[in-house]
């Protein structure tokens, strides 16, 4: 079973992410609201992969994305973003995050992603 | 995937479904805090509209908003919340500037959020239509906007020509219709291809200067070493359709210059004019993009423990906490039931009394006998009958030295129970006093909301105000909490309204021009104390006295008669507002009476003092936690009844002869002050019990106990047979199960499953005041 680590400031995202991905078959080990936690759960945890969001308080998703990389290079990184953010998404793409999801995303679709990926469907670069 | 979990999936996400409810909770608790951190950072940033932090955290919160309302489809909403969303983003570049017309225009869309929240708790989907704030905001910065409009966009795409290469892969990706930032994706693909190999050709060409609206479909060139099927999964991103592939793959000795797959490629800045895949190993390649530097990292970690963590706070439905605190009240019942049968076996134990008294029998009558014995020894020595009495009577001593140490093990065995009982006792408190605390949240947030409330209405009043907030910290139980907002909001609005003058006014009479009230919130004892504290006026007792007249209440030569204290007293009378109390904000026909009832079901006082051009004070009096009541238990006949003890002023025992009878009303002399007296058979009406026998043992005693009751400023003494003491009990409404009886606020469970009644104090003291002219005590 896939292991999956969730940050997002916004509970409400955590649970929907948590609930899609579980119906995909995933377990979600860490949850963070925070960038600073997000690096540190990551280093406790070695989850397969983090969907990250990228605006949260302190230590925005950019930042904790390189945090992540840059210890743990074959860190798989998914941000979740708004349409509006797309200048720090470029930034993200750049950094190695291994893909980006827009929200509000369809909850199907997230699922058919997470699921594509729990199969070895997807594969990591 | 299996079959049902993807149906599930299917529903659509409508407004209604059971999906849908699930999160609606967690959506507006989560909103509505957001909401207040939005207005706490508006009002900071009123004081410096160009503070960072918090216009950062406004868009911060505005944008969360936008994500999950977006998520639960409330379109117009997680709109409205990008528009604001923008314009954060637009003051913190300096592009807009917040002044303070737009604040208050920013604060309205606040409240339509608010009220959108309102709405959805009482499952009212109406998103309303928030287009003429948007106008509104528009307007304010069309105004504001007479300098330069903002540089529109470069938008001038360099498109080279397209160049297509014989060799390599060319791949061709199609979108999702209606893919959001497909651009964006696009360019993943390209950095994640550019990974495995080169990529010699784009179409559209993807580069950092351009962007697509819309792009279904585009291709690219790829030199690798990877097979097409490998190749496939990398290019396979989220929200690609389709994915063609045309070309061979790529013999490895061909490709023998490439740079190494683990080395990161970036895309390139346009079409490479390359010709052949021969040329892929060029040094034109841009260096790989910055690994990032781990900066943020090491400069964050202290603050990671402070920062409250998602994962160590839960949020939990009041519904289940309430079941959980039942549960907790039957554990301690049941625990009190266990330490009352201790407490009665105890005496049959104590100190082994009963095994040495059998002990001592036993030795006492194993002497006789061998006395006996002794004098009968020698006639009777050889009688058969005498040696059987003799050998029987030995053999029961035996038994009875062995039920005697069976005795000392049972009570060695109660020992245990009773020390194990001690235990659960206080497991079981610690238990009751953890689950309270979960009850229990901070003041400062409800505290904080008046910050808003006192910026609105000194605008609209034209006074000068500042709020001090003290004691935040205190707790209260989450519900008193709830319930707390409505009568505070109401006694600040009447201390704008009323209590603090305009600022001339104030200057005039010799004060600060800028009026002050203070929130405060304290522990004292097992009470919390809040007073709202403010240095105007005072409360006007001549137009208080005037309406008092003008309402019929007392003749003028009474009213004239009465101590500032009584006529103030007159603002808790239902109805009761004096003239000019009638303004737009004030004249909801919320009276006093309203906040005082409110306070009262919370179990709590509310007393007012005033004095004038000091001010004025309310002070709310109330039990730190609803769950447990500290009260004064006593008998009734066979009946147990309690009174909280916080109303109870005191416990007077009475000769019957000094019962007086004045004016037909029954009352008592303690030091001085006539007190009526009821007792509670002339309170209540008892259908079942027939009064003889139990006037009878009443009467027989010379001297009558009485609780004096005191609550709202009135005092009754109310006779019970007798007082059995204090108790923390767990109080349960009646509510749910029974016919209200006026006068009883509810029930607990005993030890030892009795039922004990609670007397609502201030029900009694009316029922009392209904009653006491026609019954008569004995």
């Amino acid at each position: 079973m896939k292991r999956l680590m969730i940050v997002d400031d916004a509970l409400i995202m955590r649970m929907k992410i948590r609930e899609t991905a579980s119906k995909a078959g995933w377990t979600v080990v860490a949850e963070a609201s925070t960038g600073c936690d997000a690096i540190r759960l990551f280093d406790e945890h070695r989850p397969d992969m983090v969907t990250l969001d990228m605006i949260m308080p302190e230590m925005d998703g950019l930042s904790a994305l390189k945090g992540i990389r840059s210890r743990h290079p074959e860190a798989v990184v998914v941000m979740i973003s708004a349409v509006s953010q797309k200048e720090n998404l470029r930034e993200c793409i750049s950094a190695g995050a291994m893909d980006f999801i827009v929200k509000p995303f369809d909850p199907q679709q997230l699922q058919a992603f997470f699921e594509r990926f729990e199969q070895g469907t997807e594969e990591i670069v | 995937m299996t079959n049902d979990t993807t149906s599930s999936t299917s529903e659509p996400d409508s407004p209604l479904s059971d999906e849908m409810a699930q999160y609606l909770q967690v959506y507006i608790d989560e909103s509505e805090e957001e909401l207040d951190g939005l207005v706490e950072a508006i009002l900071k940033l009123e004081g410096n509209p160009l503070e960072d932090e918090s216009l950062h955290k406004a868009f911060r919160l505005l944008h969360s908003l936008k994500g999950s309302s977006g998520m639960l489809g409330f379109e117009f909403v997680g709109n409205f919340a990008h528009e604001l969303e923008d314009r954060f983003e637009r003051y913190r570049s300096g592009e807009l500037f917040l002044d303070r017309e737009t604040t208050t225009l920013v604060l309205k869309c606040v409240d339509y959020f608010r009220m959108f929240l309102g709405r959805l708790r009482v499952a009212d989907l109406n998103q309303g239509d928030p287009a003429n704030l948007l106008h509104e905001l528009k307007e304010v910065e069309h105004r504001r906007s007479l300098l330069a409009q903002a540089p529109a966009a470069p938008n001038t795409p360099i498109v080279p020509p397209p160049i297509t290469i014989s060799g390599g892969l060319k791949l061709v990706v199609r979108f999702r219709p209606g893919l959001q930032l497909a651009d964006l994706k696009a360019r993943l693909i390209v950095s994640r291809l550019s990974s495995i190999g080169e990529i010699i050709a784009c179409d559209p060409p993807i580069d950092d200067a351009q962007s697509f609206d819309e792009l279904s479909l585009f291709s690219l060139t790829l030199v690798t070493d990877r097979k097409i099927e490998e190749v496939r999964k990398i290019a396979n991103v989220d929200g690609v359709e389709s994915i063609e592939i045309r070309g061979h793959e790529v013999s490895a000795q061909q490709l023998a210059a490439i740079p190494s797959p683990a080395e990161p490629v970036a895309p390139q800045q346009s079409p490479t004019q390359i010709a052949a895949p021969v040329n892929v190993g060029s040094p034109a390649i841009p260096p790989p993009p910055d690994v990032s530097p781990p900066g943020p990292l090491q400069a964050n970690p202290e603050t990671s423990d402070a920062t409250p963590q998602a994962s160590e706070t839960l949020r939990v439905d009041i519904g289940r906490l309430d079941r959980l605190m039942n549960l907790t009240g039957e554990l301690i019942v049941a625990n009190a039931r266990f330490s009352q049968i201790a407490t009665e076996l105890s005496p049959l134990f104590r100190q082994s009394a009963v095994f040495k008294k059998s002990r001592e029998l036993t030795d006492r009558l194993r002497e006789r006998f061998e006395n006996l014995r002794q004098s009968l020894s020698q006639p009777l020595q050889t009688d058969d009958a005498w040696a059987q009495v003799s050998q029987g009577l030995e053999e029961d001593l035996e038994a009875l030295d062995r039920q005697s140490e069976l005795w000392a093990e049972g009570y060695r065995h109660f020992a245990g129970i009773s020390e194990a009982v001690d235990q659960l006792t206080r497991v079981s408190k610690n238990l009751q006093r953890g689950v309270l605390n979960t009850r229990m949240v901070p003041v400062g947030p409800l505290f904080n909301r008046f910050k808003r409330v006192i910026r609105d209405l000194s605008t609209e009043r034209r006074k000068q105000i500042q709020l001090i907030i003290r004691g935040e910290k205190t707790e209260l139980d989450k519900r008193m909490i709830d319930a707390l907002g409505d009568p505070l909001l109401h006694l600040v609005r009447n201390s704008i309204d009323h209590g603090l003058e305009r600022p001339e006014q104030r200057q005039t009479a010799g004060k600060p021009a800028v009026g002050t009230i203070i929130l405060e919130a304290a522990h004292r004892g097992n009470s919390v104390w809040i007073t709202v504290r403010d240095d105007g006026a005072g409360i006007n007792t001549d137009k208080i006295r005037a309406r008092i007249v003008k309402r019929g209440l007392a003749s003028p030569a009474v009213a004239k008669e009465m101590t500032d204290a009584q006529a103030i007293g007159h603002i808790w009378h239902p109805g009761f507002s004096t003239a000019e109390t009638v303004t737009e904000i004030s004249g909801r026909g919320v009276g006093m009476d309203i906040v005082r009832n409110a306070i009262s079901d919370l179990s709590g006082t509310i007393e007012v003092a005033s004095s004038p051009s000091v001010g004025t004070t309310f002070t709310i009096r109330l039990p730190s936690t609803l769950a447990i009541i500290h009260c004064l238990m006593m008998r009734y006949r066979n009946d147990f009844f309690s009174i909280p003890l916080d109303d109870v002023r005191e416990i007077v025992s009475i000769p019957r002869v000094q019962i007086h009878s004045v004016h037909r009303h029954v009352t008592i002399d303690v030091r001085g002050e006539l007190i009526p007296l009821v007792s509670m058979k002339g309170v209540f009406k008892w259908a079942t019990i027939a009064d003889s026998s139990e006037s009878s043992v009443a009467s027989a005693s010379r001297t009558v106990n009485i609780v004096v009751i005191h609550s709202r400023g009135k005092t009754l003494g109310l006779a019970v047979d007798s007082l059995v003491g204090r108790a923390d009990l767990v109080v349960k409404t009646l509510a749910e199960n029974f016919q209200p009886v006026r006068g009883l606020s509810g029930a607990s469970i005993l030890g030892d499953g009795a039922v004990c009644l609670m007397l609502d104090s201030a029900a009694l003291i009316e029922l009392a005041a209904d009653r006491t002219a026609s019954a008569t005590f004995q």
